[in-house]
């Protein structure tokens, strides 16, 4: 069944478009688009009683998902851009009060790398899926931070979806080719850092 | 490292199928292999919510910093309402301009009749002539009566100014303009009178009655009531304003 799609209003394409690219502008595209809806905090704290910290916090969450649906063309576009941010804000505020009222405020966060699992055949999932299960996030959060800047900031652009070419450009390497040497060193470092002390 | 630029390689989606099922079925097999590609995930997972921590930084500093600059420029906060109001004062000076344009002749003579020909003053004393009846009536709102009271005064005496100058209000108020343009414009024409509206008054029945080439008339007639210094030339400058 097609669907149908609604035409964006200029500053909203050129934002999406920014966002799609997942190049160099990206980083401004998100900072703009942050910006333009700001004032959803304010409406947040009016609407549902919600302290302004907390408002701040589930706007750049909503911010998040909407950059990651963009950016992974799952955002379809049936909706303007505004609709689809207005409706994760206002279901992350709901979710909020939800919790507050049954004492869930400090939910562990859960860490999901499910979008990866699905390269992975069904029969080599379970291995894998048991394996990162066991992974101590907080050591290799810590060993990521106390790696040199230039590998954090390697692993970081990657990991934000910039291919080896964006980051080349990005972060002035030479070539794509140098930057793939170099990040998986980053990777090998990373790893002999978070199995040392295991 | 070789391990890992297979895996990432395979992950970037660079394998074909047969390398593909040979590389999952590695993970199978060979556990130390299987525990690398768990790393590499969890290497760029851990990355993702370092991104995430970190936008989220950058995002509340431009919140606060973008809040902090509207409340150091209360003015530029204040712009937009300073806008809407002088917007609204804007209005609301043109919406009156453009009243005062559009306000009719007929409109601008009722105003003045309603506001100058309420009431007629009486002289106080024991002798009670026709006139001071006649006005006696108008006050009393018989208008008619009065009408023809001055009326009979201004036929009987052909000099009796005063008769004509009432019978032309009484005619003006009782719609009867013909009357009153005819009366008016023989006061108009006494030079007895120190003072004489009579013009003015003309100008003004012509103003009322609003047929074709009235206005053009009453225009000419205001014109030289201001031009000759006449009676009620302040009131004939304020009409011919609305007349350009």
């Amino acid at each position: 069944m097609a669907f149908l799609k609604i035409s964006f209003e200029g500053a909203e394409r050129e934002i999406i478009e920014r966002l799609s690219a997942n190049g160099i502008s990206k980083r401004k595209a998100e900072e703009d688009l942050f910006n333009k809806y700001s004032y959803f905090i304010r409406e947040g704290i009016r609407k549902f009683s919600i302290p302004e910290d907390d408002a701040i916090d589930i706007y750049s969450d909503t911010m998040l998902t909407a950059i990651e649906k963009i950016a992974n063309k799952s955002f379809e576009g049936r909706s303007s851009l505004k609709t689809y941010i207005f409706q994760i804000f206002h279901n992350k505020c709901v979710d909020l009060l939800r919790k507050k009222t049954t004492n869930k405020n400090r939910v562990n966060q859960t860490v999901s790398i499910t979008d990866m699992l699905f390269e992975i055949s069904d029969s080599a999932k379970p291995v894998i899926q048991r394996l990162t299960e066991k992974a101590d996030w907080e050591k290799l959060k810590t060993r990521l931070n106390t790696m040199g800047d230039n590998c954090r900031q390697l692993l970081l652009f990657f990991a934000d979806g910039y291919n080896d070419k964006d980051i080349a450009v990005v972060l002035e390497y030479k070539t794509a080719d140098v930057v793939k040497t170099s990040r998986l060193r980053c990777l090998e470092k990373l790893r002999h850092l978070y199995k040392k002390d295991n | 490292m070789q391990s890992l630029e297979l895996i990432d390689s395979y992950f970037k989606g660079d394998f074909l199928p047969e390398q593909k099922r040979q590389f999952e079925e590695r993970i199978q097999t060979d556990e130390d292999f299987a525990e690398e590609v768990a790393f590499y995930l969890a290497a760029i997972q851990a990355a993702r919510n370092q991104n995430a921590e970190d936008k989220k930084e950058r995002f509340r500093k431009i919140y606060f910093t973008n809040k902090n600059r509207q409340q150091a420029n209360p003015v530029k906060r204040l712009w937009p309402y300073v806008a809407s109001v002088a917007a609204i004062l804007a209005s609301v000076i043109v919406g009156v301009y453009l009243y005062m344009q559009l306000q009719t002749s007929p409109q601008l003579a009722s105003d003045y009749i309603q506001g100058h020909f309420k009431t007629m003053g009486i002289q106080m004393g024991s002798h009670v002539d026709n006139i001071e009846n006649g006005k006696q009536l108008y006050n009393e709102g018989k208008l008619q009566e009065a009408f023809l009271v001055f009326e009979n005064l201004a036929q009987t005496d052909t000099a009796e100014y005063e008769a004509r100058e009432l019978a032309g209000i009484c005619a003006l108020k009782l719609q009867k303009f013909d009357k009153a343009i005819l009366y008016f414009s023989q006061m108009e024409r006494s030079t007895e009178l120190h003072v004489n509206p009579g013009k003015f008054y003309h100008a003004l029945a012509l103003m009322k009655r609003n047929l074709p080439e009235d206005k053009v008339k009453a225009k000419s007639l205001l014109m030289e009531v201001v031009r000759e210094n006449l009676a009620g030339n302040q009131d004939a400058r304020k009409f011919l304003k609305h007349f350009n």
